[in-house]
């Protein structure tokens, strides 16, 4: 995305002189991803989040002296599967080295990872990209390096007595570093990866995804240059919460960069931290003035070896790869693929319903116990009518408590035009407040059931007509939008119920014959 | 090569105290010795003499800095300077198209842990060694403040 | 003397199991001992409740006829840089002394299981960095068999194993635990006149051993008899599921052909003339000759080779072994154990405190030493060119072990431990430590870089009445031929460890 901005020179007003730049933004994404197993990656202890403090410690996570790593399986076998997914190379030989810096949560002094030789590289990932109000296009890009390694401890900064708190239940905790390449521009683009991601994840069941648990981090690298000059100073933001906060943590700092340039300050290679609450990148103090992490191959970890032979099958200590690749399940993109050619879906339509995953178990379902349903009509009652609800109540689609059956129920009423649309939008919200109640109650006890007797209709027509006198005879001149308003009246008098289908027919009848 | 032990057995093994071998005579060889009677020359470059190890204050306080040791003595740094002269003896082996050996153990399949909790919930065994402690906290100073140098 | 320390552990154990003799009282009077002679501070810290816990249990199992294994009632000690759970581990260091591990280290529990009474933790050089068992926060240990332990002529141990060789060679327990990175185990061993053996890399778990060189530490075991040490590599050998650096192929138990079934005509002795290097005393050049010589007659073939590296090595060994002290002393910070100063203004003060106090110059410099070797400037010139001449002097000996024309091949390199008898304590102490390890590894680390096994054996006294001892080496895990070779040469040369003038005898 080009941004332009006039460089601002003090006093002097030579505005008109200077010609408009072109600034480019360039963003880089680091992943780290907590790897969905039961115990850590090179010790047998537990993995719950919020359990008891220091009580998921082993003594290897508390580096007491004498204590070795040993790898877990599962862990490899997430990480493996995640880099098929994405593409990657996965490495015959890899290595584990450690990572020194002293700091009070890394009881080791080092962090053991993978930099040498890691376990999968030059991967691609292709996503659409979703902004508000624009169209939705696909951006790839390239993954550098998926490799494994261990989290830290947490520390508590108690300001007042001045000391930090230390906790080692997260000491340990297997994690996937995802390294991208620096292929986007926009906090947008990277808020879409990072969704996407999310969903391959998920799908994978490799990671659980919960950003509010820390079970899925993000930092952005992030530059801006003239186009055709080399890349820009980057900054690294961090702390970024959720993915709501991705795109307005980076869309923040291109534009404190910009800002910075503008003013003719400098940009400083230095780690911003995103501050939630007050919606911008703060300056971090820097971990040190100078940084060096001697990194040295891990000598208590032998060189981890996969089998990388077509067709063959995994033993206790070698892991194959193409035995790997065949439990991977469908992923998102071709499931949008598969809804756009199976279902007739148009690729907007697809896109949302992979991208909430829950809608799309619900059409799939619904889908297949309704076939005589139109595809439409399901996913549009769902987009448009418990999505928009959802939304309304900010609430996440995953947290909206009704089944699939009754929302197979509520479309199946109203297929059968028991109900009409009003009732079906009124069935969520009421299903939402009960959700042990069956659909068939809450119409029956709520008198939700479409009128459809012809003879009440025509009274109901009778009566809009001469409560909406004015329009009638608007409509009768020609104008076939006052219609609307008697159509209007008719629901008001029989409170949303009426079969609407009919009682425009109805009217329109009515106000013929009263022409005559 | 030889026959194994047919069975257990206790008290047939020559102890020392009471089957004494014969005394044996040191200067005398039977047979032209295979052992090089002077030593082995073994030419390494001498870098003591070059004395061009030198290590500016800004090495030492990052060495300081990432060992968070401090070397606070003319000897500490003499010590320091002749261990990287010593180090400096293998430079002009020549080591084209030689891989680092990082393990002996490099054609063994690193070994794999089934994904099960075997450890953990030894809150007491794991706090028991440090000092300070609070609340099933560990305590550390406060943190990111560089080292006064 | 006490008639039981000339026993061998199997004779002791076939007494306990006919009621000869009892472990409790084997145990009791070692105590007392170890006691009498607190003066070669072998021990930094002995346990008689446990110890006698230990053998009374064991006793009650021999009552019962149902000992555990070959080690059921026999005093062992054990080197304090092993966790012993509930016993302190202090490595002889400031740093680690108040440390008391939650766990045992494999080796220790496998001596358990195999019935064994553990007497105490051994002296030794702090964190295992020295030569002499001199650089100890307990005070340096001495050697049983100097001219006089009073005055100022005592010898050194050895080290950094000293305590463990100094307790075998004074008889107050049957065999003793240590470590080898680059000859901790064989050095002492050497100087004390006890068999000390270096497995194959991989062959004994280092869980519970606190590291100095991950990739070359082993544990190590100290003997009076080749048998003997046999009887603790068998109980403490195997792949360990906690120990991802162990070889993962089952352990067979080895056992010794008897002397005379001991057939050497198909043996192939190789002599690597680099280990007669400038330093090397005539006295173990003719005790190294003369037992090449006696291998010869016994029909061994024996041949001079070639191993071009070894020179180089202890220079890649000293860059190897610094760098991964300062990575593994990394963890030593205060906070979840280790000493701790009393300095609260920040993370960094307080580790830099800790660590000032808490470590000696030795470590120290190490550490100091490694850190610039490992540099991002500095890791291809120094570091991994180490590793890549590492691959060379592991080629050397691989080439000797297997090369292709069979004729070329050999089975076992005989070579000095130490270059002489050991050192005057105050001649010692007179160099530097890097300059004593120079000396000291020499013969040994060699052994360490490859991975492969090596036993050092006392051969004869030197005129001054100290042992002199040699080395062999065999490829990785073929301890069988090594340790048979090693039994073959004990039985012609007759050494007796205990025939020094020590106390332990005297009162008896």
């Amino acid at each position: 995305m080009y941004y332009s901005i006039i460089r601002r020179l003090g006093t002097q007003p030579k505005l008109a002189t200077i010609p408009k730049r072109k600034w480019k933004s360039v963003l880089g994404l680091e992943v780290h991803a907590q790897i969905a197993s039961v115990s850590k990656l090179f010790s047998g202890s537990g993995t719950s989040f919020g359990a008891p403090l220091n009580s998921s410690v082993a003594y290897f996570d508390a580096s007491i002296p004498g204590t070795l790593p040993v790898l877990n399986r599962k862990c490899v076998e997430s990480g493996i599967k995640t880099a098929l997914a994405l593409g990657c190379r996965v490495n015959e030989v890899s290595m584990f080295d450690r990572k020194h810096y002293f700091y009070a949560d890394l009881p080791n002094g080092y962090q053991i990872t993978q930099q040498r030789a890691a376990l999968a590289n030059d991967g691609i990932m292709s996503f659409p990209v979703i902004t508000p109000g624009k169209k939705v296009y696909y951006k790839s890009v390239k993954l550098l390096q998926l490799q494994l390694e261990q989290d830290s401890g947490k520390s508590l900064h108690d300001e007042q007595l001045k000391r930090s708190l230390v906790d080692l239940n997260r000491a340990g905790l297997p994690l996937m570093e995802l390294v991208f390449a620096p292929d986007l521009e926009t906090g947008e683009e990277a808020a879409s990866l990072v969704k996407e991601l999310m969903l391959i994840l998920r799908r994978l069941q490799t990671c659980s995804c919960k950003m509010e648990e820390g079970a899925l981090r993000v930092d952005a690298n992030i530059s801006i240059h003239q186009e055709g000059e080399p890349l820009g100073v980057r900054t690294e933001v961090k702390n970024i919460g959720s993915v709501r906060s991705i795109s307005q943590a980076i869309t923040y700092e291109i534009n404190r960069q910009l800002e910075t340039v503008a003013n003719g300050g400098l940009i400083t290679n230095e780690t911003r931290s995103w501050d939630a609450e007050n919606r911008r990148t703060v300056a971090m103090r820097d971990k040190e003035v100078l940084q060096d992490y001697r990194f040295m191959p891990e000598p208590n970890l032998p060189p981890l070896h996969v089998n990388l032979k077509p067709g063959s099958k995994s033993t206790e200590d070698l892991l194959s790869v193409a035995a790997l690749s065949e439990e991977i399940p469908e992923l998102p993109e071709d499931t949008r693929q598969r809804l756009m050619e199976q279902y007739n879906l148009n690729a907007d339509t697809s896109i949302i319903l992979v991208n909430e995953p829950v809608l799309l178990d619900h059409f799939l379902s619904i889908s297949r116990s309704l076939s005589q349903l139109p595809n439409k009509v399901i996913y549009n009652f769902l987009i448009n009518d418990l999505l928009t609800y959802c939304n309304k109540l900010n609430l996440d689609v995953e947290d909206c408590s009704i089944k699939a059956d009754d929302l197979r129920d509520i479309l199946s009423c109203l297929h059968s035009e028991q109900i009409n649309i009003q009732a079906a939008r009124q069935l969520i919200e009421l299903q939402q407040q009960n959700p042990a109640a069956k659909v068939s109650e809450l119409i029956e006890i709520n008198n939700l059931q479409q009128i459809c007797n012809p003879e009440a209709i025509e009274e109901l027509c009778r009566q809009a007509i001469a409560n909406q006198a004015k329009a009638a005879q608007q409509y009768q001149k020609g104008k076939a939008k006052a219609l609307f308003a008697i159509v209007g009246e008719v629901a008001k008098l029989s409170k949303q119920k009426a079969n609407m289908k009919m009682v425009v027919e109805c009217l329109e009848n009515q106000l013929k014959s009263a022409k005559k | 090569m030889w026959r194994r032990l047919s069975k257990r057995f206790y008290c047939k093994i020559a102890t020392k105290a009471t089957e004494k071998a014969p005394k044996l005579d040191f200067k005398q060889l039977t047979h032209p010795t295979k052992v090089p009677q002077t030593p082995v020359d073994t030419a390494f470059p001498d870098t003591n003499s070059a004395s061009h190890i030198e290590i500016d204050t800004k090495t030492i306080q990052l060495l300081e800095r990432l060992s968070l040791v401090d070397l606070d003595s003319e000897r500490a740094l003499a010590t320091l300077k002749s261990s990287i002269q010593f180090a400096d003896k293998i430079a002009h082996i020549d080591t084209d198209h030689v891989r680092p050996l990082y393990t002996v153990l490099e054609q063994q399949q690193l070994q794999l842990r089934n994904d099960q909790v075997t450890e953990g919930d030894c809150r007491r065994q794991v706090l028991r060694n440090a000092r300070v402690t609070d609340e099933d906290y560990y305590v550390s100073p406060p943190g990111n403040i560089p080292l006064e140098q | 003397m006490r008639r039981h320390l000339q026993w061998s552990i199997k004779q002791l154990t076939a007494n306990y199991a006919e009621g000869q003799c009892s472990p409790r009282r084997v145990t009791e009077q070692a105590l007392e001992d170890a006691l009498k002679l607190k003066t070669l501070n072998a021990f930094i810290r002995l346990t008689p409740e446990q110890a006698l816990q230990q053998a009374q249990e064991s006793e009650g199992r021999y009552q019962n006829k149902k000992p555990f294994g070959s080690l059921d009632g026999v005093t062992i000690a054990v080197k304090d840089n092993f966790c012993t759970q509930d016993v302190h581990t202090t490595c002889a260091s400031r740093m680690l002394q108040d440390f008391v591990p939650p766990y045992d280290a494999t080796v220790c529990s496998r001596l358990k299981q195999s019935g064994a009474v553990l007497l105490g933790k051994t002296n030794m050089d702090q964190f295992a960095m020295g030569a002499g068992t001199v650089d100890s926060l307990y005070g340096p240990t001495k050697n049983i068999w100097s001219e006089d332990l009073d005055q100022d002529h005592w010898r050194i141990a050895g080290g950094s194993s000293g305590g463990s060789a100094s307790a075998v060679a004074a008889g107050l327990c049957y065999a003793a635990i240590g470590s080898d990175t680059g000859g901790s185990t064989r050095n002492p061993a050497s100087y004390c006149g006890v068999v000390g053996l270096k497995p194959t890399y991989g062959l004994v778990s280092r869980h519970g051993l606190i590291p100095l060189v991950n990739s070359m530490d082993v544990p190590g075991i100290f003997a009076r008899s080749v048998s003997d040490c046999l009887e603790v590599l068998n109980a403490v050998a195997g792949p360990d599921r906690l120990d991802s650096t162990t070889i993962r192929q089952p352990y067979t138990k080895l056992h010794l052909p008897e002397v005379d079934k001991i057939d050497l005509s198909s043996v192939r002795i190789g002599i690597p003339k680099e280990y007669h290097c400038q330093g090397l005393s005539s006295e173990v050049l003719e005790t190294w000759s003369k037992v090449a010589d006696l291998l010869e007659c016994a029909g061994a073939s024996v041949r001079q080779v070639s191993l071009p590296n070894t020179a180089a090595s202890i220079f890649v060994y000293s860059i190897l072994n610094q760098c991964e002290v300062a990575s593994n002393m990394a963890r030593y910070d205060g906070i979840e154990y280790g000493h701790r100063a009393s300095d609260e203004r920040s993370t960094e003060q307080l580790y830099a405190l800790s660590r000032a106090e808490g470590f000696n110059e030795v470590v120290k410099t190490r550490i100091l030493t490694g850190n610039f070797l490992l540099l991002r400037r500095n890791y291809d010139h120094y570091f991994e060119k180490a590793l890549r001449v590492r691959r060379l002097i592991a080629e050397d000996f691989a080439k000797v072990f297997q090369s292709s024309p069979s004729d070329d091949r050999v089975d076992i390199l005989l070579t000095p431990t130490t270059l002489t008898e050991a050192p005057l304590y105050k001649d010692f102490a007179s160099l530097t430590n890097r300059d004593q390890c120079a000396v000291q590894d020499f013969c040994t680390q060699p052994a360490n870089m490859a991975g492969i096994p090596a036993v050092s054996i006392p051969i004869r006294l030197s005129r001054t009445g100290l042992p002199l001892s040699l080395q062999l080496m065999s490829n990785s895990l073929n301890e069988q031929l090594l340790l048979s070779v090693a039994s073959w040469i004990e039985a012609q040369v007759g050494f007796d460890s205990l025939e020094h003038k020590q106390e332990c005898r005297s009162k008896a």
